[in-house]
């Protein structure tokens, strides 16, 4: 008797999972900097043109693999063409990597949310008075001097592991019912937490200055192919396409749900959110410069710089006593964690519903399994070289795996859908919709998109699945793999890693997970009642 | 602010706001639609 799939409670439910999937710390810590850094103001034009002929388009892809073929990415990439469920393995394998760093930066946030509510009763925030800087490196990562010296464990960073890897147990084990209701908390909370954050900080003193060097528009920088290729890559990477999460999380919805119109409400909700985010960290920024009597572009930062260092800075240079200062403070790390943990725990997801699909064991035995090799992965970025590691790692799989999943997938779904067994399959379920079908190309997809969804996607999208998303990914491979040619990748102005942290975690691991999807591939799993129909 | 600050503001909010304030009018009207046909959220081709 073939197997009943879970399925999310309401539509509501599956779309909020996905939000809150691609709604993460990017959104706040990367997107303000990247616009800033491309062009101001007119950054939106390359952001929102990427965002129609890549993000959405790519989206609707994940969304129809998912929902037509009722399985996690490795399944459904073996269901289009037995040889490609390799690429749905690699996704997983990618994520998975993703997912051991992404939680360490989540167990940061616990150690400075602890601080922050600690701080209520011994006086102060640790980093007042410009101490930021040293608080974060040396108090609380204890940053080495270079990835040669790993140092021992941090382990109040073990500590924050540990809980991120629990709640991520404890959300995701009970499968995508209990996962409905958590995103119902952990989506709305953060951008309730960013709108009083935002009304705090556009009433501080020079804060307009901030969001005016936010929005206002450089157009010269739109003739620069680099600031396309940022465009690109920023609504590639913030979509949480290329994980294979958005194929598991449409899995879990009847099979003849929309798919459309889903894609374009978690694409515009989670770009909606990335703006509003510059307006939240421009403003204090447009303080932080104006406290300094300094331009705003001198106090500029990104990534985990500007979250634990700049941000946290101007929170204690506000004159609103130690208490309102420990209150803000635990609320911007309140709002990185639930920003984080959604992200976090749909990552997870993806990988348990890939093991769950194809071996057919327990998904609670295979959810502790992930977790517990998850946290232990984890413990080589909490050592003292832990952000170097974290470093590199991220440049390898965000540039050239995510990307290169993401290139493979409009190549395979473009060029190679379509297959004669796909079609039998096809024609078997829908043959009102295969009478006439073209006999190859991502039509057969495209028909059964418009067929279950809210409104119909046309040629625009063959267009942009075919040739505008994997043109513009492979001239961003292209344009990263010059740049690491010409001056390596750097630790800091003018110093490269050293050569062995770079094969080892940079190219080492992102040859490692193509290898590991290969063998996850030809492992041989349990009965999937999906081949009795295909074959 | 500068005018071509407050342009920008301006295509952002119309692009992404009114962007996701019609593709929700759009949801909440099918979905409303399929309720009165008596077509609940699980009975979605799951023959």
């Amino acid at each position: 008797m073939a197997e009943t799939r879970e399925r999310w409670d309401s539509r509501g439910a599956f779309i909020m999972a996905a939000i809150g999937s691609a709604v993460g710390l990017g959104n706040v810590w990367r997107f303000p900097y990247i616009a800033y850094d491309n062009g101001g103001g007119a950054f939106f034009i390359p952001y929102f043109v990427a965002l129609l002929t890549a993000g959405i388009p790519l989206m609707i892809v994940e969304y129809a693999l998912g929902v037509r073929f009722q399985g996690s990415a490795a399944r459904s990439f073996r269901k289009v063409g037995r040889g490609w469920e390799w690429l749905g393995w690699w996704a997983l394998m990618v994520g998975s990597v993703i997912s051991f760093y992404y939680c360490v930066i989540m167990a940061w946030s616990w150690r400075y949310l602890y601080d922050s509510v600690a701080s209520i009763f011994t006086g102060g925030v640790p980093w007042a008075g410009d101490r930021a800087k040293d608080c974060f490196y040396n108090g609380v990562l204890h940053l080495s001097k270079g990835p040669g010296e790993v140092g021992g464990l941090v382990w109040p960073i073990v500590g924050g592991l540990a809980l991120t890897w629990l709640s991520i147990w404890w959300i995701i084990h009970k499968g995508v019912k209990r996962v409905g209701k958590i995103v119902m908390l952990t989506v709305p909370l953060p951008v309730l937490i960013l709108v009083v954050l935002f009304i705090r900080g556009v009433t501080l003193e020079g804060a307009a200055s901030g969001i005016s060097f936010y929005l206002t528009p450089d157009f010269a920088a739109l003739t620069n192919p680099r600031v396309w290729v940022a465009a690109y890559g920023q609504i590639f990477f913030s979509l949480s396409l290329g994980f294979g999460i958005l194929i598991a999380y449409a899995s879990y919805l009847p099979k003849r749900s929309d798919i459309t119109n889903n894609a374009f409400i978690t694409s515009f909700s989670n770009c909606l959110t990335s703006f509003f985010a510059g307006f939240v960290v421009f403003s204090v920024l447009g303080f932080l410069a104006h406290q300094k009597g300094v331009p705003v572009k001198d106090v500029l930062s990104s990534g985990p710089g500007l979250a634990f260092v700049t941000y946290p800075t101007a929170i204690a240079k506000i004159q609103m006593g130690n208490f309102l200062i420990a209150v803000v403070s635990a609320l911007f790390f309140l709002m990185l964690l639930s920003l984080g943990v959604d992200s976090a725990f749909s990552i997870v997801e993806g990988m348990v519903t890939g093991l769950h699909d194809k071996f057919r064991a327990n998904r609670g035995v295979i959810c502790a399994l992930m977790c517990t090799f998850g946290f232990l992965a984890g413990l080589v970025f909490c050592t003292d070289a832990g952000l170097y590691y974290l470093d590199i790692a991220d440049n390898w799989m965000s540039k050239y795996g995510l990307a290169l999943v993401g290139l493979m997938e409009c190549i395979v779904v473009g060029w190679f859908f379509g297959s004669h067994r796909l079609r039998k399959l096809f024609r078997r379920e829908h043959p009102e919709l295969a009478e006439g079908a073209p006999l190859c190309g991502p039509y057969e997809l495209k028909q059964y998109v418009n067929e279950v969804s809210d409104f119909r996607v046309g040629w625009w999208w063959d267009l942009c699945i075919m040739v505008v998303t994997p043109g513009i990914l492979t001239g961003a491979i292209v344009l990263n793999f010059l740049d690491y040619l010409k001056e390596g990748y750097l630790q800091g102005p003018g110093k490269p890693y050293p050569t062995w942290a770079v094969v080892l975690l940079g190219w080492g691991l992102a040859g490692l997970v193509v290898l590991l999807g290969i063998f996850f591939m030809v492992l041989r799993g349990g009965r999937d009642e999906g081949e009795e129909v295909a074959s | 602010m500068s005018l071509g600050a407050w342009v920008m503001l301006a295509f952002g909010v119309l692009v992404l706001v009114g962007g996701l304030t019609a593709c929700l009018v759009v949801a909440v009207r099918t979905d409303r639609r399929k309720q009165e046909e008596g077509v609940g959220f699980l009975d979605e081709g799951d023959e």
